[in-house]
């Protein structure tokens, strides 16, 4: 049995396709030209061209603002920014309870600054430890503020420190953004504070490979990032120069997710400071 | 594909979106968007998955931005990434709108139907994205960058990854097929094969 099905000509087809789109050759517009079936597939194709071109239904602007919104979060996850209003929210929350950990920073300032003021009779840092105190508190007022600026400020700073250059794996401080965009050490879990500072320090031995994290920070992490920064990095001691942060990290302790910055001092000395992912919260301070 | 002052304007849009402006990002993604959406519907053939794939295609967009190199109107290059964006949403969903139409011998799909002499009523918009769902997706994608997106065959080629002379045979063979199918989809199309002096023989 014969299929006598009228079926069209897939060479006409492609001639007279070709002719539409201003792609036919001259040899093959004569061709098509001197066929009696051309102008008929040349109608019939400029039809389903047409009806593809035609106008789309209207976009429902909430599913347009919706699509925009998720879009933008994705910019600022690879950031390593918070993302969107509810991100926006949480900051302001995060903040807040960073206000405390100014406090908390202020009394490490106090720590380390009372015991230099026993020994050092020059009393010269005597006025120190209240300035310190002082800008950390205008340091975190500025990041309740405008969490954003402040903490992009304090990141700039840290960055251009000259031993913020350490180069000890992935989230060794050679550039803030670099570092939240991309798989962040993983210091694993230990039951508290004390038992990361031996993972950190082996995150920072340039000849160490340490394990890294599956993916990059998340937006919450990358807040809470920020937000330790806008502390930690609050010049201490009245020294002008901030302490740099010479690497970011996650860990747990307990069971609960955090996140970790060690700080280098003027002086040389590191300390490293961790706060729970879930709320930003200031978990502690061990010297390192 | 765009008139030069609004590439323009798009230039200006994404430099300032790569040096961290916000809101020219979003500015720049809010003209895109509805051209975004209307090629992810030719694409996905439902509404529910082109919104996926529209979302998914902005996002795309968003992180390949620092690889645009401008020498292709951002247009283009957004039409190009959102394209690949969405085919990879729906395979990865494992989604085909219609199984395609059986090939015939020599390997060329086929009309299901009696060709179409033309189309009398223009078919509506919703009859257009149904008939192109049953295009396979090579056909598809080719038609809807052409006849839809407006690029050039040497784009559609780069966005596809295939030669340019391919692009030419799938842009004829999908609007051949998709002239059948909105034919038959036509309840005043010609019952008759049309004359030799009519439109086709």
């Amino acid at each position: 049995m014969t299929d006598d099905r009228p079926r069209p000509d897939p060479h006409l087809d492609e001639l007279a396709s070709a002719h539409l789109d201003g792609r036919a050759t001259p040899e093959e517009e004569a061709r098509l030209a001197s066929d009696p079936r051309g102008p008929a597939r040349v109608a019939r194709l400029a039809a389903a061209r047409d009806a593809v071109g035609l106008p789309d239904r209207p976009v429902d602007p909430d599913r347009r603002d919706a699509a925009i919104a998720a879009a933008l979060a994705a910019a600022d996850e690879a950031a390593g920014a918070p993302v969107d209003e509810l991100a926006a929210a949480r900051r302001r929350r995060a903040a807040r309870r960073l206000g405390w950990a100014a406090a908390a920073a202020a009394a490490v300032a106090l720590a380390v600054a009372v015991p230099r003021l026993l020994d050092d009779d020059s009393g010269s840092s005597t006025l120190a430890a209240p300035g310190a105190a002082d800008s950390s508190r205008r340091s975190t007022e500025s990041a309740a503020s405008e969490p954003f600026s402040a903490a992009d400020g304090q990141e700039r700073d840290a960055t251009s420190a000259p031993n913020a250059a350490a180069d000890s794996g992935a989230g060794a401080v050679a550039g803030a953004d670099r570092s939240l965009c991309c798989p962040l050490p993983e210091l694993g879990r230990a039951d508290d504070l004390s038992g990361r500072v031996g993972p950190a320090r082996r995150a920072l031995d340039p000849d160490a490979a340490p394990a890294l994290a599956p993916g990059p920070p998340t937006p919450e992490q990358g807040a809470c990032l920020r937000e330790l920064e806008a502390v930690a990095t609050t010049p201490r001691d009245g020294s002008a120069t901030p302490p740099a942060v010479v690497l970011r990290a996650l860990a747990a302790v307990g069971d609960e997710p955090v996140v970790v910055l060690v700080v280098e001092q003027p002086d040389g000395g590191r300390e490293l400071v961790a706060a729970h992912t879930s709320d930003c919260g200031l978990l502690g301070t061990v010297g390192l | 594909v765009s008139p030069p002052a609004e590439d323009a304007d798009d230039r200006e849009l994404v430099r300032s979106a790569r040096s961290g402006d916000r809101t020219a990002l979003d500015a720049l993604l809010r003209r895109h968007h509805d051209r975004i959406l209307s090629l992810c519907r030719r694409l996905a053939g439902n509404e529910a998955d082109a919104l996926d794939a529209a979302q998914e295609a902005l996002i795309a967009i968003v992180r390949g931005l620092p690889r645009f190199d401008g020498r292709a109107a951002f247009t283009t290059w957004s039409y190009r990434v959102a394209t690949n964006a969405c085919l990879d949403e729906l395979r990865r969903r494992g989604r085909r709108a219609l199984p395609g139409l059986p090939e015939d011998r020599d390997g060329l799909p086929r009309s299901a139907g009696a060709p179409a002499a033309g189309i009398e009523v223009l078919p509506d918009r919703l009859a257009v994205d149904a008939a192109l769902a049953q295009l396979p997706e090579e056909f598809r994608a080719a038609v809807v960058l052409r006849d839809l997106c407006d690029l050039e065959y040497a784009d559609i080629a780069e966005a596809l990854g295939i030669p340019a002379g391919t692009v030419r045979s799938r842009i004829a063979r999908g609007r051949s097929l998709l002239a059948d199918l909105l034919a038959e989809g036509n309840p005043d199309r010609p019952t008759q094969r049309p004359t030799e002096t009519g439109t086709d023989r």
